[in-house]
């Protein structure tokens, strides 16, 4: 018995001394974007030579919404004669191909789709494809359930004047937020993961996320870091790691906002989850030593900032080992009696420790100016929940650690409005006619 | 020439003024993406002398607060059928020493048929759980969660010998003492968190009282229904209670505080719908022809959330 609660004890420490970690990272990052100098560069840049421009749009059984996401693409500012938009299909079953193919006789050179019938299947793969069929030196990312606004193109392609930079990062805000009580959540959290963690990091120097989509990449970068990772279940971090241990910088802009369709089940957000989880880890498992191994050539600040961006969704698991560690030390008696620093500790602990998340989340609201739904913070315990325990068992399976498993789409669900029985032209007037 | 910054003394001040001057007046609020707070030294007030005063107001109501809640638990204990009397459990806070009320109730080890009622629980617990679905599903999940914590209780009482190492009476003390450092953290808590925005300071003293208040009250009515359950349902609730339903329960209840305390209007930088005009609006120059409003400049000075109460009229290409 005594040897199990040496080990106890030992694990339970570990634990709480790595959620202290994260927890001091939750403060800190969030004091930093409410007190911080915001570092936004490129937001100025307004007029300039803009240079050719493809935009990316990987499609996987999209027919309810790629219809919006191809008529804000081609609403926005940008020169039309730099712009070309390539949606890529990639074996749809539903009608997304015809719409496309409708899409590029409408828009003749603007809209070339790329339809993909073979090879291995995920966006990464898709993406590499259709990449070879461009050479322009700059290129965006939308998925399809993505409404960009009209000047979003301009700034996120304007970072790309600084020759550094090797990818930009949108934000991404969700449209389906009063869907149900799970889009108000994801919207909070959200909201909390841009405005506070992305932001946080581009001002500090450290390692701005990119996304996968609503943002852009510049060729000769991705080129030279080895081209997209066809058998990573998360190619956007697998990207943001490579660049980062190249020394090419990756840029937030927290001004340059596009619209998502966020989860609205909980089985969606799970395998969502799981599907994050399993990626990040397999990136984990990958750059972990190598980013360690750089550390001479990169700033420290950012080798720990990579490190913990990449035990991100590992800490699921460290807080399961200190729930077991606590329990067994509970019932083992220990502490056998409730001592002034032991309750001190502990008191001091799951207060501060546990409040961290949600002070992050808060600020980010009311830095939105979305105050009312910062009364829905007590409910953020469902989603921590869910995301723990689906972490968890996806952190377990041999697929988030090992190579050699197979690729195939893995796809949010779409809840959007079924548009695809919508007469042509419909949604064209509609939008002449909005005034916003 | 070096391009004013509006920041060369006093000769560059009507030029701040102007910077985020709208249309008639207006004031153009900064975009979401840059906004936030300045830093001065009405911070360290904020986050450390107001908590410090409620803290040492704490520490010096504490004889009265325990005089409190040993009137509570008293009051409760004949309703709920508990015997034994009200005691004292005395703790060192610093150099003063507190007399923790705790009841002298015992709870007794599970025998056979508890232990058998406990694992029907506790199997009710996993069903619900896992046919809750859809929206319910978190719910769910809360409740495997508590299988999962209880059945390492039924377990434990299974094939553990008697005597447990926590007794009632030094559990509800525990709980209590526990109390008594939160309250203390408390208000460290809400300087730290609350008072660091933009909010008045009324707001802030109020958050602080109502957290502190809500929590002293929480305590003991929280320890008494713990005792209720553990010493009719025995020990075997007791495990369960401590991990799920102590400081954790007690730190969601600052949770929902705090959210509903941050949903208040501040009135400051981070509140974007409160435009206020100046008392003094610049007047238009008179003598000079009004341009015709569109459709721009009607948006430009309607306020966010207040819906456009004048139709300008928009011909549409594809009307004609």
């Amino acid at each position: 018995m005594e040897t199990v609660v040496f080990f106890a004890n030992i694990g339970l420490w570990t634990c709480v001394a790595i959620l202290a970690v994260y927890t001091l990272r939750h403060y800190f990052f969030t004091l930093n974007r409410l007190f911080g100098k915001h570092r936004q560069p490129y937001v100025d840049v307004l007029e300039a030579d803009w240079p050719a421009l493809v935009v990316f749009v990987p499609c996987h059984n999209e027919s309810r919404v790629i219809r919006d996401s191809l008529d804000a693409l081609l609403t926005c500012d940008y020169p039309p004669d730099r712009l070309v938009i390539v949606p890529i299909d990639d074996r749809s079953e539903d009608d997304t191909r015809d719409i496309l193919v409708q899409y590029a006789n409408d828009y003749p050179g603007r809209i070339q789709p790329f339809l993909r019938d073979d090879g291995i299947p995920g966006k990464a793969a898709a993406l590499a494809d259709a990449m070879e069929f461009h050479q322009e030196e700059v290129f965006l990312i939308f998925d399809a359930d993505y409404i960009p606004g009209t000047k979003l193109i301009k700034q996120l392609v304007a970072p790309f004047f600084d020759p550094e930079v090797g990818a930009v990062m949108g934000r991404v805000v969700p449209l389906n937020v009063s869907r149900s009580l799970l889009t108000r959540l994801l919207d909070l959290e959200r909201s909390g993961g841009y405005q506070v963690d992305q932001q946080a990091r581009m001002n500090l120097h450290l390692v701005p996320q990119y996304g996968g989509t609503v943002g852009g990449m510049r060729r000769v970068a991705l080129e030279a870091v080895g081209g997209w990772n066809l058998d990573s279940l998360a190619e956007d971090t697998d990207l943001t790691m490579r660049l980062v241990i190249a020394g090419w910088e990756v840029v937030y802009q927290n001004r340059s906002e596009c619209y998502e369709e966020v989860p609205e089940t909980w089985e969606s957000r799970m395998r969502q989850i799981r599907r994050w989880a399993t990626g990040h880890n397999q990136v984990a498992a990958r750059y972990t030593g190598d980013l360690i191994r750089n550390s001479a050539k990169l700033p420290f600040r950012q080798v720990l900032d990579g490190v913990l961006l990449l035990g991100v969704f590992v800490i699921p698991i460290v807080l399961l080992i200190g729930w077991s560690c606590a329990i067994i030390l509970y019932y083992a008696g220990y502490p056998p009696e409730f001592n002034r620093f032991t309750i001190l500790a502990i008191a001091s602990f799951n207060t501060v420790g546990n409040f961290a998340a949600f002070f992050e989340i808060a600020a980010a609201n009311r830095l939105d100016g979305t105050r009312e739904r910062i009364r829905m913070l007590p409910f953020m315990l469902l989603g921590f929940l869910i995301s723990a325990i689906t972490v968890c068992r996806a952190s377990m399976s041999r697929k988030s650690w090992f190579k050699g498993h197979t690729m195939s789409w893995q796809k949010t669900a779409r809840h959007r409005e079924d548009r695809v029985t919508k007469k042509p032209g419909r949604n064209r007037r509609a939008k002449a006619g909005t005034i916003a | 020439m070096p391009r004013a910054t509006g920041k060369e003394g006093a000769a560059g001040k009507p030029l701040d003024a102007l910077r985020n001057r709208g249309f008639r007046g207006g004031k153009i609020a900064p975009h979401r993406a840059m906004i936030g707070l300045p830093i001065s030294w009405s911070l360290a007030i904020d986050m450390v002398v107001i908590p410090s005063i409620f803290s040492v107001i704490v520490f010096l109501l504490m004889d009265p607060l325990m005089g409190v809640w040993r009137t509570m638990l008293e009051g409760m204990q004949t309703p709920m059928q508990l015997p034994g009397t009200v005691g004292s459990t005395f703790y060192d806070l610093g150099w003063y020493r507190v007399a923790v009320p705790t009841y002298t109730a015992i709870a007794e080890w599970p025998s056979g048929p508890q232990l058998a009622i406990g694992w029907v629980v506790n199997l009710l617990y996993l069903v619900i759980g896992l046919f809750l679905k859809g929206p319910m599903l978190p719910v769910g999940y809360l409740f495997r969660f508590l299988a999962a914590i209880q059945c390492t209780a039924q377990l434990w009482f299974t094939f553990a010998d008697p005597p447990f190492t926590y007794g009632l009476p030094e559990y509800t003390s525990g709980l209590l003492v526990s109390g008594t450092v939160i309250l203390m953290l408390a208000s460290f808590l809400v300087g730290f968190t609350f008072n660091i925005f933009d909010f008045s300071i009324w707001k802030k003293l109020l958050l602080t009282t109502l957290l502190i208040g809500h929590l002293a009250i929480l305590f003991p009515l929280q320890a008494a229904v713990h005792a209720y359950i553990i010493h009719r349902g025995t020990l075997l609730a007791m495990p369960v209670l401590y991990l799920v339903f102590g400081i954790l329960t007690d730190v969601f209840v600052y949770v929902a505080l705090y959210g509903w305390g941050m949903s208040w209007r501040s009135a400051g930088t981070l509140d974007p719908f409160i435009r206020k005009p100046p008392v003094n609006p610049p007047r238009y120059p008179a003598g000079r022809t009004r341009p015709t409003p569109t459709p721009q400049s009607v948006r430009a000075i309607t306020p966010t959330m207040v819906p456009i109460v004048r139709q300008v009229g928009f011909r549409m290409d594809d009307e004609s």
